[in-house]
């Protein structure tokens, strides 16, 4: 039987093998191009004739995936488990960081393409780590019908990873951001910008740790406005470039990330 | 709380076949639109400097044999793919990972041939619109098998922990299906740009 | 750094905020944050329309290129940083429902696709405003700034696609036993096919982003990358045809709302299935890339243009006709049930098809080589009709369904106004840029009297009449904002506001036998049969 879900993509493939093909005719092809995918002839316009025989390729494929899962309705999955209902496709997983921290992750791989290559390894690196995360959530997730049981396995496994490498590239994107600001500022500039961020620092943390009652919620809204700002500052002097700094001797060193260009 | 961590309580419910096999025919698709779009491009452009009389790749710039290497890589590792699924509908674990590690490590040799070959080329990127389009498509390639390799590492995580088998098939079906598109696209850059030039 | 097994354990409100994989959470979110991008690319239009009243120079902004910017700031704000989000929102938050499923497929992915098309949104935004965008016709932005507005432009394309990808699946995988794909409700089908389609269409403009990102990175820019070629590349997709794309789960959303309204069964359920499937196919606008011409041969000056345009004014004249048949066999309900009044979802949306058929049409004068409307202003008064459509139906969308995804009251008298607005704007912003088409305006003027065509032509007059529209627009956008904002505040919705047919409105999707597409209907004329 043809499954709703084969008609509509097999009607999309011919459609947009039609279409390939009656364009590739009417933009100018000879009388086996369109026909014989521009082996034997020519097509006219090559980017409408490729990309709509892709379309139905891929329309092609979805159809044939289509009808050979049952559009995958609830009765053929039910079938091919041996149950008399089909389970759900997807439970609710509840909350869950990865996500979020992934498109941080993307988005610095992605920004620091622009902006500076540091950038973009940290981006890449915590893609992969967060990968490896996301699976071993997954992974647990399988183990058993006790969310609590599963989540205890994942932490044994996984925290005493976690703990060490997320420490260690805190402060490692800490350090690096922190240096670019000092690096773009003036020379004095530089020591009131340290000054003032090590007195913030000093003095959040003395007046969190004098407020134990203080909603863990504020706690982490400040801490997550104040690594945001070091990274943000981080990537914008980045971007902007280091001071120039004058050797003993006279020579003036300015470096090339001062073109603005990020090579 | 030790016996949480000795005892699984209650088996894993069960979960309905094929989610992950769909999401990935789609997310495939979409991926082969991606690389449709720059061969579209590349065919368009071409055409048209052919047209025109214009220079499209030096004389001798790309060479026949590094391609063709790389083509017999992904062939074996399509290959390889080929026994990981084969092994996984058997539930036969020994053989999934030496499948599956086997098609991670000549993803990671496409890669690295891939490198080679670019440098072997050794035309700069801007040299003109042929050598531009030869290094986006040649990238993105690349970028696409890094994330299949990257993919094939995390269902072995997975496969370690116990889930390669048959139940969890579906895994490995849905790394082998992007895994063929990579192969298929790389097939498409070997015949229509390093072949045809 | 685990994951909270649930999200009414302890979490703090933060943590709850952006930990949440929930699909109604994240349509708000989708929403929300879509709603905040539209107001901005309104406010963008709003200003390049102010710009145009003196066609001779710069009132607003600094020079022809910062004109450009907003301009092009507009167009892809309003395609890819509002409309398609918010419909997506709309779809990731009512398409579980619609389907009896307890969660969108691949939740985290679905997150994750979120919060990457936000970064990437913010990214896009940031670019533009530092002197970026998507190149100018003068080459006077910023290259770093442009690099920046094209990955941000990527990100955005990635997480539409990972969005889908859930969407899709969803649907495919996630639909309770007896509802098969022809049974799902409209909404969730036009969201499939739509969905096809921007799988196979984003990904081509994710090509044609990250041509121009490497060529413009390269020492010199070799023809993609060209800050005068950028757009040109990328302009499909803010155009005629693939905007119908974009838009077509607008014609779900009339047609989930109407048979309900009018209390009927659609008994063109099927035709609309065909019908809607056409459109996606006369959407698909990747091909139109008028950058790669061969010479001799415009592609929008051949006959697959063509034809795709008129097959397209049909195939919406058809569902327009569809949806007025439907409204016809039934008697208007009040949201109460009590009065004649028709509710206001039903107006908007029959407007929102109303606006789709206009811009059909346009899109078909648009393709009439005599008329030579192609380079026109017709070009952004097509676009404007479709998203505004698309807009307009969406706020009927968010009026029908936003008892059930926020689960509080809003104003319905406050939203039809706020819709009548909207349409309002759009078709005076649709019907003064074609008029100004017809006069020679092209599509960008710019600080160029020479852009607007021959001296006294009158488009200053009509420029002005889509100045009003695209104040009224807003002022309608900021409505359908303002009243999002009250329902927050609003008293708790019933379950079922409307008496709707279908599973959404099911309180358990599951206890429900799925024998035809409207299964609550047929479980009330069944109970009324045995009693």
């Amino acid at each position: 039987m043809l499954t709703t879900g084969f008609k509509l993509w097999f009607g999309i493939f011919v459609a947009a093998l039609g279409a390939a093909v009656f364009g590739g005719y009417t933009s100018g092809g000879d009388e086996t191009g369109p026909i014989s995918f521009a082996w034997k002839g020519t097509v006219g316009n090559h980017v409408s004739y490729g990309l709509l025989m892709t379309a139905a390729a891929v329309a092609l494929g979805l159809a044939l995936f289509s009808v050979a899962f049952r559009d995958g309705d609830a009765e053929a999955a039910a079938e091919l488990l041996d149950t008399d209902d089909a389970p759900p496709a997807q439970r609710p997983v509840g909350g869950s960081w990865w996500p979020v921290f992934a498109a941080l992750g993307v988005g610095a791989t992605a920004v620091g393409v622009v902006v500076h290559p540091a950038v973009f390894v940290i981006g890449i690196c915590a893609v992969a780590a967060i990968a490896v995360e996301w699976t071993m959530t997954n992974w647990s997730e399988k183990l058993s019908g006790d969310d609590a049981h599963n989540a205890e396995h994942r932490e044994k496994l996984m925290r005493p990873v976690e703990i060490p490498v997320l420490g260690a590239a805190g402060v490692g994107v800490l350090v690096l951001a922190v240096s670019r600001v000092l690096l773009a500022s003036s020379a004095n500039g530089a020591v009131v910008v340290a000054t003032i961020v090590g007195v913030v620092v000093l003095g959040g943390a003395v007046l969190i740790s004098r407020n134990p009652s203080l909603p863990r919620g504020i706690v982490q809204l400040v801490l997550l406005v104040g690594f945001v700002a070091v990274i943000v500052a981080g990537i914008v002097t980045a971007a902007t470039g280091e001071r120039e700094f004058h050797q003993k001797g006279g020579d003036t060193y300015a470096p090339d990330t001062q073109s603005g260009d990020g090579h | 709380m030790a016996a949480g961590t000795e005892f699984a309580p209650v088996e894993a419910p069960l979960a309905r076949p094929r989610t992950l096999l769909v999401g990935t025919v789609f997310a495939t698709g979409a991926a082969a639109m991606f690389f449709a779009a720059l061969f579209s491009l590349y065919f368009s452009v071409r055409n048209d400097a052919i047209a025109w009389g214009a220079e499209w790749f030096p004389e001798g710039a790309i060479e026949l044999k590094p391609g063709g290497s790389l083509m017999s890589t992904f062939a074996m590792a399509a290959v390889t793919m080929a026994w990981a699924h084969n092994a996984s509908t058997h539930e036969d674990r020994i053989h999934g990972y030496i499948a599956l590690g086997l098609t991670a490590l000549l993803g990671i040799a496409a890669i690295n041939q891939t490198v080679f070959y670019l440098n072997d080329i050794a035309l700069p990127i801007d040299h003109n619109v042929a050598t531009t389009l030869l290094y986006v498509i040649v990238g993105a390639h690349m970028v696409m098998t890094g994330i299949a390799v990257l993919w094939m590492g995390l269902v072995l995580l997975r496969a370690f922990g116990g889930q390669a088998t048959g139940r969890h098939q579906d895994l490995v079906i849905s790394v082998s299906i992007f895994w063929y598109a990579v192969v298929a696209v790389y097939a498409v850059i070997w015949l229509f740009i390093y072949i045809a030039k | 750094m685990t994951d909270t097994p649930l999200e009414t354990d302890d979490a703090t409100a933060l943590e709850r905020v952006v930990t949440s994989t929930d699909a109604n959470t994240l349509g708000r979110y989708w929403i929300g944050a879509g709603s905040l991008t539209l107001l901005a690319s309104l406010v963008a239009g709003v200003l390049v329309a102010l710009e145009r009243l003196d066609l001779g120079g710069t009132e607003v902004f600094g020079s022809a290129d910062e004109i450009f910017q907003f301009w092009s700031a507009h167009r892809v704000g309003f395609v890819l940083l509002a409309i398609v989000p918010i419909l997506v929102g709309l779809g990731t938050a009512v398409v579980p429902f619609q389907v009896g499923s307890d969660s969108i497929a691949f939740p985290r992915m679905a997150a994750f696709s979120f919060w990457t098309w936000l970064i990437g949104a913010a990214t896009t935004v940031t670019g533009f405003l530092i002197d970026g965008g998507l190149g100018t016709p003068g080459a006077g932005g910023q290259r770093q700034a442009i690099a920046l507005t094209l990955v941000g432009l990527l990100m955005v394309i990635g997480g539409l696609l990972g969005a889908t990808v859930s969407l899709l699946t969803t649907i495919v995988c996630g639909r309770v036993a007896g509802l098969t794909l022809g049974r799902i409700p409209l909404f969730s089908w036009t969201l499939l096919v739509a969905g096809t389609f921007w799988l196979l269409t984003l990904p081509v403009l994710a090509a044609n982003a990250v041509l121009a990102y490497v060529d413009l990175r390269g020492r010199t820019a070799v023809r993609f990358g060209a800050e005068e070629a950028i757009w040109e590349q990328l302009s499909w997709a803010f155009s005629h045809p693939q905007v119908y794309a974009f838009a077509l789960p607008l014609v779900g959303i009339a047609f989930d709302i109407a048979p309900v309204s009018v209390r009927s069964r659609l008994a063109t359920h099927d035709v609309v299935l065909v019908l809607t499937g056409m459109l996606g196919v006369v959407g698909f606008g990747a091909y139109a890339q008028s950058f790669f011409d061969t010479p001799g041969t415009p592609v929008m000056n051949e006959a697959i243009y063509v034809v795709g345009a008129f097959a397209a004014a049909l195939v919406v004249l058809a569902l327009f006709g569809g949806l007025v048949d439907a409204l016809r066999q039934g008697v208007a309900i009040s949201q109460s049930g009590t009065g004649n009044n028709p509710p206001a979802p039903m107006i908007l949306s029959a407007l929102a098809m109303l606006l789709l058929l206009a811009a059909a049409v346009v899109g078909a004068l648009r393709a009439v080589d005599p008329f030579d409307l192609l380079a026109t202003s017709a070009t952004g008064a097509q676009m404007t009709l479709t998203m505004g459509a698309a807009f307009v139906g969406a706020m009927a969308g968010t009026l029908w369904w936003g008892d059930r995804i926020f689960g509080r009251v809003a104003s319905q008298g406050l939203g039809l106004l706020a819709g009548l607005s909207a349409v309002t704007g759009v078709l005076l912003v649709g019907v003064a840029d074609l008029f100004s088409g017809f006069k020679g305006q092209n599509d960008f003027t710019g600080a160029s009297v020479a852009a607007a065509g021959s001296p006294d032509s009158g488009v200053d007059t009509l420029n002005l009449v889509a100045m009003v529209g695209s104040v009224l627009l807003l002022v309608g956008a900021l409505g359908w904002f303002a009243n999002g904002i009250r329902r927050l505040t609003g008293v708790a919705a019933p379950s079922d506001p409307w008496g709707g047919h279908t599973l959404e409105w099911a309180a358990d999707p599951s206890a429900v036998e799925v024998t035809s597409e409207r299964p609550l209907l047929d479980a009330l004329e069944n109970s009324g049969k045995t009693s």
